[in-house]
């Protein structure tokens, strides 16, 4: 993938573009294809191109902010950008307006990041297909007829689709790497806790991430870095390959997987130990209980931060959502508390399984982008809830707290892109990030 | 005394209800005395059960006179809960909130003023019991109004179904109702037990009170159906034991 941050911040330092030219030519792709994508809520159009020219001035006189400066972002519907409203994609979020830029968005701001609009999500950031939105559903740009996954779809149509050369977005069960995946670009969710989740609209506190979404390795890290507030961020050294310590996550996760999906997976396994990689099986003892432990988290926090809204104006949420917060209210404290010792216990066996190895593989969506409007999929034999399948190999990670990252990893025969997704040790993302970049290269 | 039950056997069960408190008996001997149309003790008793057996947090009462029937409605309810009654009459609407301050459920009773033919389309459900007992000529063209803000496994409760048994053609000797109420009633029992989304049962008590059920489940019973196998899943899960393994 061409690395977009990078080269179009070569290209601006050898004053071949400038900084409103970028702007205005994602403007551009905005203006010709949201109507078909709908990726977005809202185009700062205006912001946008104002905020391009003082960059533009800015880097005349000298001052540069680093590889960041004038790159146009997108931002997911979910964070605080000041004077905007943060709908979530939801009508119960209806007059609402941030006061303040959140703090990961202030930080791209002192980054010189050019702000060019709110993306669409799947309402409240609760849902992997982005088609439960008060906006209407978002398209992915492979294939108008599917999803881009979810619940940052916007995002990655935006990325994608040359709206933007990176978007932020949000990973609670794979919010970032699914959609990355399902549309064929990078998504990042660093470590838990290490992007302030501050200013963010919550789904649940203790498995949101705030992270990238962009179209290489490189750029999702510079950004990454930027909203970590270190403007200053060189791109990644691939790690050396022929090193590389690498499990591949075998058992549950390969067990509900689409046959192209798979083969797709299977080749790039086979290609990296074929370049040296050192790759050995690895499972998780309790993989087969990661579903229920996560809803058991997951449903309950959702339901405790929507309760007064549940109450007063339920029919303002999308039916789907509505009814999904409702379950929150019947799982038992003692079940919570049973989930929260089997989160505990997953993320030992994680730390197990990254001993003595640099990164753990698996594919990033066990299927390709479903049908707009499907509620299953047939997976090999056997029939599958779409939202099921969707969160099965991404939010584990969640759970854990461990960093991951989606790349692409080619296409199913329909042309649909497939995803290859990276983990590496808790607050080691940019240990994992260099190995991503080295199996971006050996992928390509 | 109805006409219903023979009035020994309804001595006997006035006798046994333990249930009235001094507000209630307060406002029971104010109606009397005004000679004004309220439900018995044994009714309200029956409304406090059902209205507890469906765990209900929203409540509609359509006839509010002067609160009686609804303090055994909203003391069923939670902290939380509401329920909302329509009176036409602006002066019984008057008395009814002072009955209900007194029995300190202000707070989560809503009386409205009004005609429920013209109120109705103003309130949306779902409820989880609504108690028809107000004008008898208005029961049939409500009836799908009604069942339509009702949620599925809530309860339709009627009173004076049975009429005093003017319902039965010949059975009381000199009626007391006006024909166009009769006609009215006889109307509306056929069409409830007629009615698809319905499950009707009419118990003989007092006047008679018709207790229909929605049919149907709520959208979020399949949800809730998933939630439990996979609890149940999570309960099989052993997380005690260490990394050890």
């Amino acid at each position: 993938m061409t690395p977009a941050i990078e080269e179009f911040g070569r290209r601006l330092r050898a004053r071949e573009i400038s900084c409103a030219e970028m702007t205005d030519a994602c403007l551009a792709r905005i203006e010709a294809d949201n109507a078909r994508l709908n990726a977005f809520i809202l185009v700062m159009a205006d912001q946008a191109r104002q905020r391009a020219e003082e960059l533009d001035r800015m880097l005349a006189s000298g001052r540069d902010c680093g590889p960041i400066h004038g790159v146009p972002i997108s931002i997911k519907d979910l964070v605080d950008v000041r004077g905007t409203a943060t709908t979530a994609a939801s009508r119960v979020r209806e007059g609402h307006v941030a006061e303040r830029d959140a703090p990961a968005v202030a930080h791209l701001r002192q980054a010189g990041a050019v702000l060019v609009g709110k993306t669409n999500l799947h309402e409240f950031a609760f849902g992997t297909t982005s088609e439960d939105s008060a906006f209407g559903p978002v398209r992915n740009p492979h294939d108008p007829a599917r999803s881009p996954g979810g619940s940052s779809g916007g995002s990655a149509a935006s990325v994608v689709a040359g709206m933007a050369l990176a978007s932020i977005g949000t990973d609670t069960g794979g919010s970032i790497r699914i959609p990355a995946a399902a549309c064929g670009t990078v998504g990042l969710k660093p470590s838990y806790g290490e992007v302030t989740t501050d200013g963010v609209v919550p789904l649940s506190r203790t498995l949101d991430h705030v992270g990238p979404l962009a179209r290489s390795v490189g750029d999702a890290y510079l950004v990454y870095r930027a909203l970590v507030g270190d403007a200053s961020a060189r791109p990644p050294a691939p790690a050396p390959l022929p090193q590389l310590r690498i499990g591949v996550l075998r058992g549950y996760f390969m067990d509900v997987v689409d046959d192209e999906v798979r083969a797709r997976f299977e080749e790039a396994i086979d290609h990296l130990r074929r370049v040296g990689a050192q790759v050995q099986d690895v499972e998780i003892r309790h993989a087969a209980h990661i579903a229920a432990i996560y809803l058991h988290i997951v449903l309950p926090d959702a339901a405790a931060y929507h309760a007064k809204t549940l109450e007063r104006v339920p029919d303002r949420y999308t039916p789907a959502v509505r009814w999904r917060l409702e379950m929150g209210r019947h799982v038992l404290a003692e079940d919570y508390v049973r989930a929260l010792a089997g989160r505990q216990l997953l993320a030992r066996e994680v730390d197990a399984a990254l001993t003595g190895r640099d990164a753990l593989v698996l594919p990033a969506l066990a299927i390709p982008a479903p049908p707009l409007g499907a509620n299953s999929v047939i997976v090999g034999r056997t029939q599958e809830p779409v939202r099921n399948v969707m969160l099965r190999l991404t939010q584990l990670f969640n759970l854990t707290g461990h960093p991951a990252i989606s790349l692409p990893c080619g296409a199913t025969g329909a042309g649909l892109p497939c995803g290859l997704q990276l983990v590496g040790a808790r607050m080691q993302t940019d240990a994992l990030v260099r190995v991503a970049a080295a199996v971006e290269v050996a992928l390509q | 005394m109805g006409q219903i039950v023979p009035d020994p056997i309804e001595r006997y069960l006035a006798a046994l209800n333990r249930l009235p408190d001094a507000v209630l008996q307060d406002v029971a001997r104010a109606g009397a005395e005004r000679n004004l149309p309220i439900i018995d003790a044994e009714v309200g008793a029956l409304l406090r059960v059902l209205a507890t057996a469906v765990g209900a947090q929203r409540i509609l009462e359509i006839g509010t006179a002067i609160g009686y029937s609804g303090i055994w409605l909203a003391g069923a309810l939670p902290p939380r809960g509401s329920l909302i009654t329509l009176e036409m009459d602006e002066t019984r609407a008057q008395i009814a909130r002072e009955n209900f301050a007194r029995a300190g459920l202000a707070d989560r009773v809503n009386v409205v003023i009004g005609d429920a033919s013209r109120m109705l389309h103003k309130l949306s459900g779902p409820f989880d019991l609504i108690f028809q007992d107000g004008d008898k000529q208005l029961y049939s063209p409500l009836l799908d109004p009604l069942v339509e803000r009702l949620r599925p496994g809530g309860l339709l409760v009627t009173d004076n179904v049975l009429w005093d048994g003017e319902v039965v053609p010949n059975f009381v000797k000199a009626p007391r109702h006006p024909p166009a109420d009769t006609r009215a009633i006889v109307e509306y029992n056929e069409r409830l037990q007629a009615h698809p989304d319905l499950i009707t049962a009419i118990v003989p008590l007092r006047d008679g009170v018709a207790i229909a059920v929605k049919r149907g489940r709520s959208e979020l019973a399949p949800l809730l159906d998933t939630l439990a196998r996979t609890t149940q899943a999570l309960r099989e899960g052993d997380f005690n034991d260490d990394a050890s393994h």
